[in-house]
């Protein structure tokens, strides 16, 4: 059996069970609930924080009927950042490196935003088809396509999650890999491609907080337009 | 690349689904933010006005 380093993405089992299971419900024990005190400890008082902070910032450009999304974009900015971070431990498995998932939760949301709009305001959804100012013999190109970038807008969400962390993990393993068979050869290169290594780590963490962020985000600006 | 083998699709999809339905937005409900800002109210605003040394 011939191990590629695309192996590590492989939906894994052990003793039977599917660990994306585990990896999909353990997560949340680091978010106990709170309890019924004036002032919680420094870990809830950071985390109420962020959530209540996030929230508000979320929400600004959003009327007050997008508002009744905020419970929803909470939890999906929470799933998608403890995944996206956890999975840069070792020896974890990320779930939202399956473009199951990530496609999973961008193509249904995306399309209540745009099922939202044609219900309530037909005209205005329409509208968004076409910009502002087109001169006329533009506009059936134009239709066309604006609406492909419509219809890409989910795959886009879906698989820009997918990809940014896939490349990321495979850059990890990949320079790890590299740092780890230079060693007995040349140290000296070895030790740069450890500090390479740090260095990309730094990234990847950047990355997984920024990537979940952009993935509410833009479905908040779907939202914006539709409702 | 394993990512595109269909076979946990489904399950994955569903999975995701019911945590991010039941679990996690029962957890951040759990977040209230008792409201401190009454106690600003109270706080009276100073008497003394500024003092500028050239007026």
């Amino acid at each position: 059996l011939v191990l590629s380093f695309f192996d590590q993405f492989l939906s894994p089992t052990f003793l039977g069970i599917p660990l994306i299971a585990v990896a999909l419900a353990l997560p949340w024990v680091m978010f106990p609930a709170l309890p019924s005190q004036w002032l919680p400890n420094r870990q809830l008082l950071l985390q109420s924080w962020f959530i209540n902070r996030f929230t508000q910032q979320l929400l600004l450009p959003l009327n007050t009927g997008g508002h009744k999304w905020a419970l929803l974009f909470a939890s999906l900015m929470l799933f998608l950042i403890t995944l996206n971070m956890l999975g840069l431990l070792p020896y974890t498995f990320t779930p939202t490196t399956q473009l199951s998932l990530n496609l999973g939760l961008a193509v249904p949301l995306w399309l209540a935003t745009v099922i939202i709009g044609l219900r309530n305001q037909t005209t205005v959804a329409l509208g968004h088809l076409l910009p502002e100012g087109t001169p006329t013999p533009l506009i059936p190109v134009l239709v066309i396509i604006e609406t492909i970038s419509l219809f890409i807008r989910p795959l886009a969400l879906g698989v820009r999650l997918t990809a940014n962390l896939t490349a990321g993990h495979l850059l990890i393993q990949l320079i790890a890999t590299a740092a780890f068979v230079l060693l007995p050869l040349m140290p000296t290169v070895a030790a740069l491609t450890a500090v390479l290594l740090l260095l990309l780590t730094l990234l990847e963490v950047a990355v997984a907080m920024i990537q979940a962020y952009v993935f509410v985000l833009l479905l908040s600006l779907y939202l914006q337009e539709n409702i | 690349m394993p990512q595109l083998l269909p076979t946990p699709w489904f399950t994955i999809f569903i999975y995701a689904w019911m945590v991010l339905l039941a679990v996690i937005p029962l957890k951040i409900l759990s977040y209230v933010y008792p409201n401190h800002n009454y106690l600003r109210g109270l706080q009276k605003p100073s008497e003394h006005s500024w003092f500028w040394p050239w007026s």
